[in-house]
């Protein structure tokens, strides 16, 4: 008997080494250590929830390089601090609405796409609250909640992608209806439209400009060319890149991270009017265990450095100057306007069932 | 209350604990409105009529006999070369079928897409450029999805078959051979037929390993529009929005309905397997075909099984994870060397957690679940109380129950039942929701060593006045000690592969090392070669714990080598 429990307590023990050794090299990583702390009495009671936890649908790679160390940078108490947990927007909503009703808010704050986000807010997920900013950085209606429910966070610019060795310039579509062409039969990659994320924005924006007949026409033409359909619009662009598809819808993020590759992808993108973004906004959880350092956090993303952090991830910054001379200079064509998708059609997003029931519906 | 009974109350209250979820699944997605429809007879009626349920079926029924029948024929000819031929380099050949356990299913589906996919895969461009013919084999198809199983199932059912061609009784051939009949007649004439009840068991234990499986139909799946019954509960709940946990909780429960047939076919089939397991004092001879010129040709097999199962997959996930990005667009491929992706990789801020989360939810479960599997073993094999034969039954009910719906039952049990909340969002529902799952694989390995354990050995402590507790701990604790130390192994090392069971109870602080490769492909753009780097150091890490009982079954032989004799 003992043989028996000494061979499992070596197994354990190696084991326990092992990942020791693994672990060890992440623990023992330098960190920047607490300095200077100014107190005031948001960031006083931030500074002593000590623990803030984000589920975001922003890649967490891009969170850790650029936006985190922005924050830090101006909160240096708050290094190591912020946990940052990266989703897919229905996840997000998923593990929001699941952990308020059970009673155990894990995440303070959220920031996902509003589509996907709505069915969770109409469930009572968030918690009022009004960014300040709003009013001293002149925020543009659209870009917060009225109510305080959802506030600044960013926007998506959502472009045609195609790859450029399997789609010559004379193919690129230059408009929706393109799409329906039997030549992209299974070449199209789209995210899942009943996902209410990329895909299911840009249709449900077209739904008031076409009418209900065209529009129904159109998506059944779409659907008619079996597209692939992924989880997020960053799946779509890897399908596009590597040559999966010919063609999808996705984000210009993707593309300018794609194209910062090296060598970079061969992806271009196509601007089909009516232009639009995906609104990616941040809500403060109700229930959130650290609601402090979550207004400290939101306070600081709406403004000038936290915006300047999300044009450096290559996404666009919900602050309209700041978006223009960053990362749309020389990217968004002359005279091209941008509205944030389907907020021409408001129903998406007061009814986000139904319109997930439609999409099923056409798209499976 | 005598100790002897003490196994049998504990496989009750085993069956209790493991029903409780089944409850709260049907009660929490009819009762229980989380934003999106909730389970209604209407729902039902749709769902049970509607065509795509139909096809849902007959695909997660062809996906799993498919890959069942081309794992058990494979995993056949190798056991079958490799114990009764002489194929030269036997000893390397006994140890590879263990080295595909290293690579998780979802792994090795990013490198079949590498590979296969018609538009990209490297085999298929290159195919192309040689032959100018169209595509050599496109992953995306059932067959390629069949292929994916079943060389992903060609280690447990090599491990099923091959103590059956060892332990069969050698007169038989030799008799075959003596009348005349050469090595293939006396194969397909004695000893297959021999063979055939493991070869059946395999087969369905396979069947019910593709049955229950979401990564291959989740990865490969959505390209051909295959979904599965397994794809289609998750797609349910995580690409809805709102999740419909109705419709998922209805799929479940044909899900379930589906492997409670295939999985009591497999009891019944199995029923008298451990009969077949004699220890006799008699020296067992194994007969070996010589093969002459032909054993370079079954090495060739052999070798070819391996590379289809290992070789080449593993080397295409060492090849992505070297490369920043595979384009293979018009035929033309882009390669380049990189290590960029290893140091990604490393610096993943949730890698240390996911890995520290993985091996303590691998260790954790391991240990309950092979304690438990032993006190299920010893009910079911060794107690004299009336009824102790059921306890084999109840232990192999997790097997009917699919990781993706157990690990649904579980959320709704850590949502809702107020005894067990407060762990939600914990490691814990991960722990209870492998522990039921691998449960009758261990109790399997466990029983295996009990087996063999003559009745005299218990009769004469409890003779000499021990109680049952001393008697179970000093006499049939250390004897089952193998069977404990391989049903650890293999929990441990499953509980870091497994997806479908963890998928949907993984939380922002419960997540394990399988969602973050998840998560990563499935969110960040062009990460895939990103993916591949982490499943190189979640290999690794898998074959350092495989080898694990090799060590120490080295160490003890060393020992018992230089221990004194008398």
């Amino acid at each position: 008997m003992k043989r028996g429990i000494s061979t499992i307590v070596v197994a354990l023990i190696i084991l326990v080494i092992v990942v020791a050794a693994i672990a060890g090299y992440g623990w023992l990583r330098p960190t920047t250590s607490t300095t200077t702390y100014t107190p005031t009495t948001l960031e006083e009671k931030a500074y002593q929830e000590g623990s803030l936890t984000i589920y975001g649908v922003m890649d967490t790679t891009d969170f850790v390089q650029w936006v985190q160390p922005a924050f830090v940078a101006q909160y240096p108490w708050a290094s190591g601090m912020i946990h940052y947990v990266g989703k897919s927007p229905s996840d997000i909503a998923t593990s929001a609405l699941s952990e308020y009703m059970a009673g155990h808010v894990t995440a303070d704050l959220l920031i996902d796409t509003l589509g996907s986000m709505e069915s969770a807010l109409l469930a009572g997920v968030a918690q009022n609250y009004t960014n300040p900013m709003i009013n001293l950085m002149n925020y543009s209606t659209g870009t917060y909640d009225s109510n305080g429910l959802w506030t600044i966070g960013f926007g998506l610019p959502i472009v045609v992608i195609y790859n450029t060795v399997l789609v010559s310039p004379s193919q690129v579509p230059t408009d929706w209806q393109n799409l329906t062409n039997s030549m992209w039969n299974g070449k199209i990659v789209i995210d899942s439209p009943k996902t209410l994320n990329v895909a299911g924005s840009v249709f449900a924006h077209l739904y008031p400009i076409l009418g209900n007949a065209s529009w129904t026409t159109l998506m059944h033409g779409i659907a008619a060319n079996n597209p692939i359909k992924t989880t997020s619009a960053g799946d779509s662009f890897t399908d596009v890149a590597s040559g999966q598809a010919s063609i999808g819808i996705g984000l210009i993020n993707d593309y300018l991270a794609g194209k910062a590759q090296t060598p970079p992808v061969n992806v271009s993108i196509a601007w089909i009017p009516p232009v639009t973004s995906l609104p990616v906004p941040c809500a403060l959880c109700a229930n959130a265990t650290h609601p402090n350092f979550a207004k400290l956090f939101l306070n600081w993303f709406a403004s000038g450095s936290g915006q300047y952090s999300i044009a450096n991830t290559g996404r666009v910054p919900s602050c309209a100057a700041i978006a223009g001379f960053t990362i749309l200079a020389g990217v968004l064509p002359p005279g091209t306007s941008i509205v944030a998708a389907a907020f021409n059609n408001p129903d998406y997003y007061v009814n986000p069932t139904k319109w997930g029931d439609t999409f099923t519906s056409i798209f499976g | 209350m005598k100790g002897s009974q003490i196994p049998i109350i504990l496989s009750f209250l085993f069956l209790i604990i493991f029903i409780i979820p089944i409850f709260y699944l049907v009660y929490g997605s009819a009762f229980f409105q989380l934003g999106g429809p909730s389970l209604t007879w209407q729902t039902f009626r749709q769902i049970m009529t509607s065509s795509q349920t139909g096809s849902l079926l007959v695909n997660t029924l062809v996906f799993a006999i498919g890959g069942g029948v081309f794992a058990t024929v494979l995993a056949t000819i190798y056991a079958w070369i490799i114990i009764r031929t002489d194929v030269p380099g036997k000893r390397v050949l006994e140890l590879l079928p263990i080295l595909p356990l290293t690579m998780p299913f979802l792994v090795k589906a990013f490198a079949w897409m590498y590979l296969f996919s018609p538009q990209t895969g490297i085999v298929n461009i290159l195919f192309h450029q040689l032959t100018g013919i169209g595509t050599l084999f496109n992953i995306f198809t059932m067959p390629g999805l069949i292929f994916a199983i079943g060389t992903g199932g060609i280690p447990l059912a090599y491990l099923t078959i091959e103590p059956a061609v060892k332990s069969m009784n050698p007169a038989l051939e030799e008799a075959s051979r003596i009348s005349g009949n050469g090595v293939l007649k006396t194969l397909f004439r004695v000893t297959i037929p021999v063979l055939i009840p493991s070869i059946l068991s395999a087969f369905l234990l396979l069947m019910i390993i593709g049955l229950t499986n979401f990564d291959y139909p989740y990865m490969l799946g959505r390209y051909a529009g295959i979904d599965t019954l397994a794809t289609q509960v998750y797609y349910s709940i995580s690409e809805s929005q709102p999740a419909r946990y109705g419709d998922a909780a209805i799929y479940s429960v044909l899900f379930t309905i589906m492997s409670l047939v295939i999985v009591g076919i497999y009891i019944y089939v199995t029923r008298n397997a451990f009969k077949f397991v004699v220890v006799t004092g008699k020296a067992a001879r194994e007969t070996v075909h010589k093969l002459r010129g032909w054993k370079y040709v079954a090495l060739g097999i052999c070798f070819l099984i391996m590379f289809f199962s290992f070789l080449l997959p593993y080397g295409t996930l060492i090849l992505m994870s070297l490369t920043p990005f595979l384009s293979a667009a018009g035929g033309i491929i882009q390669f380049s060397f990189t290590w960029s992706n290893y140091i990604n990789a490393l610096a993943l801020p949730l890698f240390y957690t996911s890995i520290v989360n993985s091996v303590v939810l691998g260790v954790v479960s391991a240990l309950i679940g092979t304690v438990l599997a032993a006190f299920l073993s010893y009910a079911a094999l060794k107690s004299k109380v009336k009824g102790a034969r059921v306890v084999d039954v109840i232990s192999s009910i997790p097997m009917a129950i699919p990781g993706i719906v157990y690990g649904l039952a579980l959320y709704w049990t850590f949502l809702l039942l107020p005894v067990v909340n407060f762990l939600y969002g914990t490691i814990w529902p991960l722990i209870a929701a492998l522990v039921f799952i691998r449960l009758p694989y261990s109790v399997r390995m466990v029983s295996g060593s009990l087996i063999q354990i003559s009745d005299e050995l218990e009769e004469s402590s409890r003779v000499s006045g021990a109680s049952w507790g001393r008697t179970f701990y000093k006499i049939v604790l250390p004897l089952m000690r193998r069977g404990m130390l391989n049903s650890f192994v293999y929990a441990f090392v499953n509980s870091l592969r497994e997806l479908g069971a963890v998928v949907l109870l993984a939380t922002g602080n419960s997540i394990v090392f399988m969602t973050l490769l998840l998560q990563l492909q499935s969110q960040h753009a062009l990460a895939i070669n990103l993916v591949a780097a982490a499943s190189v150091f979640l290999s690794i890490f898998i074959m350092i714990a495989l080898s694990i009982p090799s060590l120490i079954q080295y160490v003890s032989s060393r020992r018992k080598a230089r221990s004194p004799k008398g």
